[in-house]
């Protein structure tokens, strides 16, 4: 099996707006079949490594499928 | 066949564009237009301006938007919708009446609502500060509060267009709420009708941010991602008595349209969106549906509601200090070495000269490390970088410090230093709590 890597924004589109002291980044696949990708790739603990190594216990990750 | 009725977004912001709303009222054959200009750090500022006697309690631009947009909008029949009130509904209502006659549009009736401004109705010691981690009250932040404004819900826009207004002008009220009291007004649906609540304040939500609807905030670097960029056309929704909603804008304006654009806003800002709270409805959009109808148009439906929280969140303005801010500009051959150069010599000089160490001193070079101090480094040199320091304070003079600083690097700093900009100013914070709903009723003034 080979395995290739992709950029973040090559597959997946961000808005980011706050709600008080929370941001709130929209992330939307640009292709839908890329959602289940995204999803699992997409962890707190891979989110808070993007961020400066925040702590993973301050990301909270909704799937929207139905959307 | 049922009727519709069109409203439309003619501000997202309170330094909004101005010529989009005009085309939109002129040519849209709108049945209301909505300003939405009042985030809360607007209207902290509104009630710190009018204080200190620095200007009106309203939004300095509700003059110049209503006097380009209202000759048109009673031309059309188009009730106009604001929270430009922001801390003075009342003195912004009399104001625009004051202008409709000007205008020679005497018949112009205009109504304020109120009721949002809490203050003296808020226990300090039995408000808990939202999100604290430390169990915070506001009488952690007695003696520095500006203001504190309940979100209102949709009542008192109906109220007021009950009553005949063609102009309604709010303080804090609900963004959604400026586009569903028409809806309500027009259509007769009822408070507790949760669904059709539901529709109503998703339909204001899409449009509330005008322009970020329709491609503002899109566009990722290329000209073709949003067509006509420079042009923006700010959105309209049609609306019919069943609650659907139909999104588009007007011809030969730039922007976008589409499904990608109207996801992204359907969950901007939103922290859950099983259970988007509102003053009118608990919103849950998880099950919206987004289709494509034609170019640039789009259908929206799908909205469930359920009963609104039975309190009201009040946004606190409080004084917050002073900030110093200075930026300085090295361009050339070792721009980044002399830019992190003057950074050090402020940064030791702060500590050894003025022995503030207890006042934080924050270095970023703009373009290298000051959104993303952990990315790695660009392997080649930049050709320029700006210094941009800056420094928080419970008092005036580190702030003034700091600026002083930053304009001595220019004869005392690295070489080639150059388009100094400093500025101190007092700092505004905003800090959330929650009041009772029973305990704030809107109060309509209608001026006629």
């Amino acid at each position: 099996m080979t395995t290739s890597a992709v950029l973040l924004h090559e597959v997946a589109r961000c808005r980011a707006g706050d709600k008080g002291d929370d941001s709130i980044l929209v992330l939307s696949p640009r292709q839908r079949e890329r959602l289940d990708l995204l999803a699992a790739v997409l962890d707190p603990a891979a989110v808070a490594a993007h961020f400066g190594g925040m702590s993973a216990d301050d990301v909270e990750i909704l799937v929207l499928a139905s959307l | 066949m049922t009727a519709s009725r069109r409203l439309g977004a003619g501000a997202g912001f309170a330094g909004d564009r101005l010529d989009p709303a005009v085309d939109l009222v002129q040519r849209g054959a709108l049945d209301a237009l909505v300003f939405e200009c009042l985030a809360e750090r607007t209207i902290t500022l509104a009630h710190q301006a009018r204080a200190e006697g620095r200007g009106p309690g309203y939004d300095g631009l509700l003059r110049e938007r209503l006097a380009a947009t209202l000759p048109a909008a009673r031309r059309h029949g188009t009730l106009v919708v604001t929270n430009s009130g922001a801390a003075d509904p009342r003195g912004a209502a009399q104001m625009v009446r004051d202008l409709a006659v000007e205008l020679t549009l005497s018949d112009t009736v205009v109504a304020s609502v109120e009721g949002d401004d809490v203050l003296d109705r808020l226990s300090l010691p039995d408000s808990p500060v939202l999100g604290s981690r430390s169990g915070a009250t506001l009488a952690d932040y007695a003696g520095r509060i500006v203001g504190a404004n309940a979100y209102l819900g949709v009542r008192g826009i109906c109220d007021a267009l009950a009553a005949g207004a063609h102009v309604v002008i709010t303080g804090r009220t609900s963004d959604a709420a400026l586009f569903l009291g028409p809806l309500l007004h027009w259509f007769g649906w009822a408070d507790d009708d949760l669904d059709r609540v539901a529709d109503g304040t998703l339909v204001g939500h899409l449009l509330e941010c005008a322009g970020q609807l329709t491609g503002g905030y899109f566009a990722d670097g290329s000209p073709d991602d949003v067509p006509g960029l420079a042009r923006l056309g700010f959105p309209m929704a049609d609306v019919t008595a069943d609650g659907s909603a139909e999104f588009s804008k007007l011809p030969g304006t730039g922007g976008r349209l589409d499904r990608a654009t109207t996801l992204e806003q359907l969950l901007y800002e939103v922290g859950d969106p099983a259970a988007y709270l509102t003053p009118d409805v608990t919103l849950d959009v998880t099950g919206v549906q987004i289709t494509e109808t034609g170019p640039d148009r789009v259908r929206v439906h799908g909205a469930r509601g359920t009963a609104a929280p039975d309190t009201l969140k009040v946004s606190v303005g409080v004084r917050d200090g002073w900030q110093g801010v200075g930026e300085i500009s090295y361009a050339g051959p070792h721009a980044l070495a002399r830019g992190r150069l003057a950074a050090q010599v402020v940064t030791e000089r702060w500590s050894d000269v003025h022995g503030l160490d207890d006042v934080p001193l924050r270095a970023d070079l703009v373009g290298i490390d000051s959104c993303r101090p952990w990315a790695q480094l660009p392997a080649a040199e930049p050709p320029e970088v700006r210094v941009r320091l800056a420094v928080r304070s419970p008092e005036e003079r580190p702030a003034v410090l700091l600026a002083r600083e930053v304009e001595a690097l220019y004869t005392n700093g690295p070489a080639g230093g150059g388009g100094v900009v400093t500025s101190v100013r007092p700092t505004l914070g905003l800090v959330s709590t929650t009041i009772d709903r029973r305990e704030v009723e809107p109060v309509v003034t209608v001026f006629s």
